[in-house]
């Protein structure tokens, strides 16, 4: 096995002790790059793609360094470049959400939307299942939702990631939550039919 | 939907849920199957998220990466160091240029300080030498000019000055071309104060650099004063009329007509 560089017996040591803060952009990038790759796999659905997503990240993140506020606020600001990154990335149209974006006061007094037919949750689907059908979800529901309930960051720094409004967050992350429950449920379903 | 279940739902999903929201959690089923569904989800999700890790040669990727990047703005700031030194130095440089320039004479302005040294070193020389001085002693303004026009084929007009008498003229050289030399006096409390008028044809000069006297109309006159003679200069009709004396410029000033 190659001997590993002093650089990331560094990270390594930074990523030991996590509430130091980073002493400059490859120390904050290292302490967050699985944060970083799995919200990039997420995003891109490609490995090779997601390493690529990464490195320019770092590297954005590297010129911007100074730009950074809060040594707090730094995992937020990391998704928030890779998020830019990305979306530079993907053509205009994919960008564009294919479904209308509400704020939380409409779709919880919307006719429709607020009502769930089921509102039990999903008996005990597997893994597997869960994340093709977190896959099958719409990008922007699908990088809400994993930002809150995977990567665990609050909703405002979700709102600063994906640059609109915290109400706009919520109302994603619980359509997603309902859109997967649906999803799940029709797979399941699916499965007894067969 | 009841307002306290759309308060309540809302509090849920934004997070801001509190004491106070207890009383409608207990009260409501809908409301409690709402969030505790929410809640299921949620860790549903997290439970069943992959583990992926970024792979160890990322890590080493990205440390050569910021390496090479740190590498590039290091020579990217040192040309833009570079490039502000030479564009600082250009400045500088062209600065001085400009200075120099703007302060070099031309020979023209050579040529016009030379003149003016040489009327007033002939003033110095000439000017007091009384009744010996002029070739031609007359105070009549029209023979004066006929002895010029004959003499040295010279169209020099005998400008009329205020307060001053005209005594007569002799040729005179400026270098190498003969000059019109006319004499004149202005009376005062300790005696005559000699004036001197060369009238010359211009070789070249350039008064321009000279300070121009202000006030007065028609001609551009300008003026210079050296070893404590002034000197105005102006010309008209293709001569250069130089008026010298061992007065202050307002004086020499007051002697031209307005």
């Amino acid at each position: 096995m190659a001997a590993r560089s002093p650089k990331i017996v560094i990270l390594a040591e930074h990523r030991r002790n996590a509430s130091e803060p980073p002493s400059g952009p490859l120390e904050g990038v290292s302490l967050h790059l699985d944060s970083l790759y799995r919200t990039a796999r997420l995003l891109t659905r490609n490995e090779d793609a997601a390493e690529d997503l990464v490195q320019e990240t770092a590297i954005r993140a590297w010129r911007g360094w100074t730009s950074l506020r809060s040594f707090t606020s730094l995992k937020p600001w990391l998704l928030q470049i890779l998020h830019r990154t990305f979306l530079n990335t993907v053509r205009a149209e994919e960008r564009r959400p294919p479904f209308l974006d509400i704020q939380i006061d409409e779709l919880l007094s919307h006719p429709v939307l607020s009502i769930e037919n089921d509102e039990t949750a999903p008996g005990a689907p597997f893994s597997d299942d869960i994340f093709v059908a977190l896959e099958s979800l719409p990008s922007t529901f699908r990088e809400a939702l994993w930002l809150v309930d995977v990567e665990e960051l609050k909703l405002s720094e979700v709102a600063e990631v994906m640059g609109v409004p915290v109400g706009t967050v919520a109302s994603r992350v619980h359509r997603a939550r309902r859109l997967l429950r649906e999803l799940l449920r029709s797979r399941g379903q699916g499965k007894r039919g067969t | 939907m009841d307002p306290r279940c759309h308060e309540y739902r809302r509090a849920v999903l934004l997070g801001d849920v509190d004491a106070s929201s207890n009383t409608h959690y207990l009260a409501c089923v809908a409301c409690r199957s709402f969030e505790q569904t929410e809640r299921a989800t949620s860790a549903m999700v997290r439970r069943a998220a992959p583990r992926w890790q970024a792979p160890a040669h990322l890590r080493e990727n990205l440390a050569a990466t910021l390496d090479r990047e740190r590498e590039r703005a290091s020579r990217v700031e040192s040309l833009r160091h570079l490039a502000l030194v030479a564009g600082f130095t250009l400045l500088l440089v062209s600065g001085a240029l400009a200075i120099w320039i703007g302060r070099a004479e031309t020979a023209g302005q050579r040529r016009a300080h030379a003149t003016t040294d040489e009327i007033v070193a002939d003033f110095l020389k000439y000017a007091r030498l009384g009744p010996e001085g002029p070739q031609i002693l007359t105070t009549d303004p029209a023979a004066v000019e006929r002895f010029f026009a004959e003499r040295i084929r010279l169209a020099a007009k005998v400008p009329r000055l205020s307060g001053v008498t005209l005594i007569g003229g002799r040729q005179s050289n400026l270098g190498s071309r003969p000059a019109a030399l006319l004499f004149f006096e202005q009376s005062g409390p300790e005696g005559a104060e000699p004036l001197s008028l060369f009238v010359f044809e211009p070789q070249g000069e350039d008064w321009s650099h000279m300070p121009e006297v202000k006030g007065l109309s028609g001609r551009r006159t300008c003026h210079e004063h050296k070893h404590g003679v002034g000197v105005l200069v102006w010309e008209e009709r293709g001569l250069t009329y130089a008026l010298a004396g061992a007065l202050e410029l307002d004086q020499l000033k007051g002697l031209l007509p307005l």
